[in-house]
């Protein structure tokens, strides 16, 4: 049960509050908090100010305290990126989660992962001992410690996605996101294959060992991740 | 426990200071500062009850502690509107009848003006948008995305739309053949959501075909604004646990997290010392009363399988242990505290296995009784007969047999399971629960604790949607034990997670149809048999299964007819009533048999069925050696209205139907592996339990001439209260807003048998119509002393007077007065009841519109139309607001509902997201039609609408599915995957 709350003014505070080793703590960065049972303290990062968005020549930079709906009303992001931003959640949740909560909830049918992924997400972590940027593949990988404050992304070129659900605002049990930069090379992401969405070459498809549940098999998801990647590699060829 | 904290909120744009703990949530915090309009649907945010406006922005309080909202501005509807004057668009919630049960009415008003804050001129798709946060089992959306485009439209300055129904023209074949190309509306532009907003207005009023036989009416018939509209748009504190107790304890449920296991032991002492633990209840100090949970009439069916708490269990989710505590924290880690030793059983869970020898025995306790047979887990046995069908497969041509499987389902009300108990003044136990059987609930809960039934109260208050789980006896029994343990007011509400696994469900089932036919198409001989899952515990397997039966042998005529069924034990999370209860199982599987042999046959699908279903003047045979529960049919009911062949034409040209043989529309060159389809069902249903459900009014006189109307029917946002308003008004020559509705209150009104069984208008309303007839009579005899006329001069109501022949007139007001004070003083009132000896089906013709994407199997589904024959609808908007809502669940029961468990039993998607519920912005077009039809046995001409939406939805998509791709599949739901894998079989095939 959560015992205290905290909204820290500066980043140092928020990072020490994080830092204490005796206290199960959580960081809140946008207003959802359905939190484990265990969490004794939470640290909520509004008073931070992680919300600066720069868009320029191709690349974006932004703030990981930035809501879901103000990225998808920002239209100076690409419409398939936005498209897929609306994808990720309903209306209200869209006014709760971050980016910070979407990375932080690495949840393997985020399409909007899945999407960082192919824009080369770079994520900028800080913490007592400094600053460091990481791809986003990496972090989901090995989260770092500390304090995710924000994600550059390369949205230049084009992008598509392939999805598949039980109905058509359903979270996907496959999807696919390509974005073809303006280099010429694809970058192809999925999710529902992995625990976390990945990063993937096309020929390595067929080598995915995904888990199964209730509403896809492995074989199936498998099977999918092929057939969605193709249309993708379709979209963007 | 936490350091409590002072935050600072500007509340509807008053500033407060408010102390909190900091785990409490945002919505549990205004709701203990009076804002009862933010409501608990689920602890994950899914269900959008609890939606507010966040520094404009519209968020789920149930996931936010309420430390993150200091300094911020929080509104809530209660800061909307001043005294009766509605906000516009609360305005149009109401004027649109987008509010049924109006538990999320609030949630959906807030999210309406966020958008329109930002967005004063919004398209369809964006008023979908703005609502998909909110997820609703009543309205299907349609009427809620027409109140937004409505306040928008009001908001800039138009004129309100007039909301009435499109009236149609009836359709007769010899003029139009709709198999042939340029007939019929097919598709538009819903999906890209082009049109103007003025159009999308008009287009979502439901459509309406008038008959010859409708009687004049002033009420009965119009579409009045739900009596309960305001109090439900304002959010006003009208549900459950919108009242405050001085010391209400909080009760929490401990349940089994094994399938079947023996409780060995309990050591309660821990939680019993825990500081603010007032009681904890199990099998060692609650007494052992057998019983059935079920709610329905004297005598329940048996087997009593039940009692409130057993030294065994039987599913995870099956009660163990119940807590009262001073708070809600306090409630749950007394829960963790106490430790139950367990004897984990085998467990079987498929109703096939759990009949076989050596299979695990569920009810082995030494005082089971009732059952047909324990010990082969078979808890009845069905069988009923017309004819000789294995003579009648001999004569036929060709026998047909096929097996079907359906799933289980959760009824999922946004308001789940509540009751708060209490002693009132007098001692007497008060159970104020969400419940669609008051009655009932007392009766059962009567013996189980100890009390007479005088000693009880329920009250029953608005409902936020029961859809038949509500239907039971669930938990009132265990909040009486603990008020009576503890001498406090007691509150238990379920869990989203409990509301799957501890409520009630639908009953899966196996079912094979084995059907005789002829070469020209007459069916001979026809075999059903059911193998119905009741889980651990039958509550309504006995009625729920004979209903399957009735409506799986009722709907074709066939001479030579034979329903076997076995009502199985097994240990999933129980199964009860559920909207349709058991028709839509049935139908599911007799629709698809019937199109699989019409294919066979060659024989043009609905001409078919056209040739064998049931016609006005044809016998429902098999309903006499089907009775339900221990009603008895002495005489064979005869149909006696149908508008089936006019739904089915008006289906047939709203969805399209020409295009079912255009190849250029089944195939898309844009997209080549999607295929289209349409599809189609019919559906029959019944109307109340002939025999059995008894339904009684009473109706007074008030100073002002108007009426209180009492009735033990239960509105769970149905609008029965504005139903039989209307049937009051209309007998009374007044307006709907001169009838004040109470229901229902065990102590208040005359007795019910509760919601369920599409009986209520038909059932209800007679009442009501009898008793303001009754009524009416004593207005007149009182206007005739008034008006010094003799007894035998004609009288008659209207416009709130008593109008003799010669034109003089007496207002009601002075009618009331003068009875009430002034000569030969009497209360003019009067009480009446009913109950019918038929059940007259209704009818409707249901056709869906998908794709199907071959590659991955994903079903789409574009669009559903339903044209109902309801008998005469007493008031078009509620009545196509049940179809729409029905449709919906309907829609999730043959698409992507499905309650999904682990190898031991548990369930794996107990919310609401992994469950899935269709959420507006997903939401197919839909489209009403009601065919109306005058019913002679029925008040005003009326059948029932409630549940017949829930019957074709899952045969019209494989219908479909079959059309668009040549594959048939006999298991719903149609998820991706089973749709592959069809679709791959079928490739290798």
């Amino acid at each position: 049960m959560i015992s205290a709350y905290h909204r820290p003014e500066t980043i140092e505070q928020a990072l020490a509050l994080l830092a204490r080793r005796h206290v199960k703590t959580a960081a809140l960065v946008g207003f959802d908090a359905v939190l484990g049972p265990d969490v004794e303290e939470v640290v909520d990062l509004q008073a931070l100010h992680l919300n600066q968005l720069s868009i320029e020549a191709g690349s974006a930079v932004i703030g990981t305290g930035i809501h879901l709906q103000s990225l998808l009303e920002d239209t100076r992001l690409p419409a398939w990126l936005r498209a897929i931003i609306k994808a990720e959640a309903s209306s209200t949740f869209r006014n709760m989660y971050t980016l910070y909560s979407v990375i932080q909830a690495a949840s393997p049918e985020s399409s909007l992962l899945a999407a960082l992924l192919v824009c080369d997400a770079q994520v900028a972590v800080v913490s007592v001992s400094g600053r460091q940027s990481l791809t986003l593949a990496t972090y989901l990988a090995q989260p770092a410690t500390g304090i995710l404050s924000a994600v550059h992304l390369h949205i230049d070129g084009r992008g598509a996605d392939a999805r598949l659900g039980r109905t058509p605002a359903d979270s996907p049990i496959v999807a696919a996101v390509g974005r073809r930069g303006d280099d010429g090379r694809l970058r192809l992401a999925l999710c529902g294959v992995a625990a976390t969405p990945l990063l993937v070459e096309p020929e390595a498809i067929a080598d995915l060992q995904p888990s199964g549940d209730f509403r896809g098999s492995a074989e199936y998801r498998r099977e999918m991740a092929a057939v969605l990647s193709q249309r993708v590699m379709n979209a963007l060829a | 426990m936490g350091v409590m904290m002072n935050i600072q909120l500007t509340i509807n744009g008053v500033e407060k200071t408010i102390a909190c703990q900091p785990y409490e949530t945002l919505m549990r915090v205004l709701r203990r500062e009076g804002y009862f309009s933010v409501r608990f649907g689920s602890d994950t945010g899914e269900t959008g009850a609890a939606a507010v406006l966040l520094d404009g922005a519209l968020v789920n309080s149930d996931v936010m502690l309420a430390v993150q909202a200091d300094g911020h501005r929080i509104e809530t509807v209660e800061g909307m509107s001043k005294g009766t004057q509605l906000h516009p668009i609360q305005d149009a919630f109401v004027r649109t009848g987008a509010i049924q049960s109006g538990y999320s009415t609030p949630a959906m008003v807030l999210a309406t003006r966020a958008l329109l804050e930002k967005n004063p001129n919004p398209r369809e798709a964006d008023a979908r948008d703005a609502l998909s946060g909110i997820l609703d089992r009543e309205t299907g959306y349609v009427k809620p995305v027409l109140a937004v485009l409505e306040a928008a439209a009001v908001l800039r300055g138009e004129e309100p739309t007039e909301i009435t129904p499109n009236v149609l023209t009836p359709i007769s074949l010899p003029d139009r053949d709709l198999f042939n190309a340029d007939q019929g509306e097919g598709g538009d532009d819903f999906h890209t959501g082009t049109g103007s907003p003025t159009d999308l207005r008009t287009r979502r009023l439901p459509k309406f075909i008038l008959t010859p036989d409708i009687p004049q009416t002033n009420v009965v018939g119009k579409p009045e604004v739900k009596v309960d509209a305001l109090k439900l748009a304002k959010g006003n504190p009208a549900f459950v646990d919108d009242i405050e107790l001085r010391g209400m304890l909080h009760a929490a449920l401990l349940t089994s997290p094994h399938a079947h296991a023996h409780i060995l032991d309990i050591d309660d002492s821990a939680a019993r010392a825990m500081p603010g633990v007032h009681a904890v209840l199990h099998y060692k100090n609650v007494p052992r009363v057998r019983y059935a949970s079920g709610g329905q009439s004297y005598p329940n069916p048996k087997p009593y399988d039940q009692v409130s708490f057993d030294s065994k269990v039987r599913h995870v989710g099956d009660r163990v242990a119940a807590v009262a505590a001073d708070t809600p924290e306090i409630a749950q880690a007394a829960l963790a505290a106490i430790r139950v030793t367990y004897e984990v059983l085998p467990a079987v869970f498929d109703e096939n296995e759990a009949m076989q020898p050596g299979a695990p025995i569920i009810h082995d306790e030494p005082d089971m009784e009732g059952a047909y047979d324990a010990s082969r887990n078979i808890s009845h046995h069905i069988h009923a007969q017309v004819g000789n069908v294995e003579a009648g497969f001999t004569q036929a041509d060709h026998v047909f047999e096929q097996r079907f499987y359906v799933h289980q389902v959760q009824q999922v009300p946004i308001e789940p399971h509540i009751c708060i108990g209490y002693w009132d003044a007098d001692e007497r136990l008060v159970l104020r629960s969400s419940t669609q059987v008051p009655f009932h609930a007392r009766r059962m809960v009567a013996p189980l604790l100890g009390l007479p039934v005088k000693r009880i109260r329920v009250i029953k208050p608005r409902i936020g949607g029961g859809f038949g789980a509500k239907q039971e006896m669930l938990i009132e029994d265990i909040v009486g034990h603990l008020v009576i343990a503890t001498g406090r007011p007691v509150k238990l509400e379920l869990t989203r997670a409990q509301e799957f696994m501890s409520s009630r469900t639908r009953h899966p089932q196996t079912i094979v149809y084995k059907t005789g036919v002829n070469k020209d198409g007459k069916l001979v001989s026809q075999k059903m048999y059911v193998m119905g899952n009741t889980g651990p515990y039958a509550t309504h397997g006995l009625t729920v299964q004979t209903v399957t039966g009735l409506r799986g042998l009722s709907s074709y005529n066939c001479p030579n007819k034979l329903f076997e069924c076995d009502v199985v034990y097994t240990n999933i999370p129980v199964p009860g009533a559920y909207r349709g209860y058991g028709a839509p199982q049935a139908l599911f599987a007799l629709e698809s048999h019937m199109e699989d042999i019409a294919n066979v046959l060659g024989i043009e699908m609905i001409e078919f069925k056209r040739m064998n279903w049931v016609k006005v003047g044809d016998p429902l045979d098999i309903a006499p050696h089907l009775g339900e529960g221990e009603a008895e049919i002495t005489s064979v009911p005869v149909i006696r209205s149908s508008g089936l062949e006019q739904c089915v034409l008006q289906g047939m040209q709203a969805i399209g139907w020409y295009r079912r043989d255009d190849p250029n529309w089944r195939l898309d060159p844009t997209r080549p592996h999607i295929r289209r389809g349409l599809g189609f069902a019919m559906c029959m249903h019944g109307t109340a339990i002939p025999g059995l459900d008894m339904g009684g009014a009473s109706i007074k006189i008030n100073d002002d001439g108007s009426f209180n109307l009492l009735v033990g029917a239960t509105d769970l946002g149905t609008g029965s209260d504005t139903v039989l308003a209307q049937i009051a008004a209309e007998v009374l020559g007044v307006g709907v807003s001169d009838i004040i509705v109470y229901s229902s209150d065990t102590d208040m009104t005359p007795f019910d048998t509760g919601a369920y069984a599409s009986s209520t208008t038909y059932i209800s309303g007679t009442a009501v119509k009898k008793a303001a007839e009754q009524v009416r009579e004593q207005i007149k005899e009182r206007a005739r002393l008034m008006l010094k006329l003799d007894e035998s001069s004609d009288v008659v109501l209207r416009d709130h007077h008593a109008v003799a022949a010669d034109g003089r007139a007496v207002s009601l007001a002075a009618i009331a007065l003068h009875s009430l004070h002034q000569q030969d003083q009497r209360q003019i009132m009067a009480t009446a009841s009913y109950v019918s000896s038929e059940s007259p089906p209704p009818f409707a013709a249901q056709f869906a519109e998908i794709e199907v994407d071959i590659e991955t199997g994903q079903v789409t589904v574009k669009k559903l139309v339903m044209a109902v024959d309801c008998g005469i609808a007493i008031n078009p908007i509620t009545a196509s607001g049940q179809i729409e809502g029905g449709m919906t669940q309907a829609l999730g029961y043959g698409h992507c509902e499905e309650m999904a468990y682990d190898a031991d039993g548990r369930m794996v998607n107990p919310a609401l997201g992994p469950y899935k519920i269709y959420r507006a912005d997903e939401m197919p077009e839909m489209d009403v039609i009601l065919v109306q039809t005058h019913e002679p046995s029925g008040p005003f001409g009326a059948k029932a609408v409630a549940e017949i939406p829930k019957d074709g939805v899952a045969p019209a998509l494989r219908s479909a599915i079959f059309h668009a791709t040549g594959v048939t599949i006999n298991h719903i739901p149609f998820t991706p995957e089973r749709v592959w894998k069809a679709l791959q079989a079928s490739q290798g095939a």
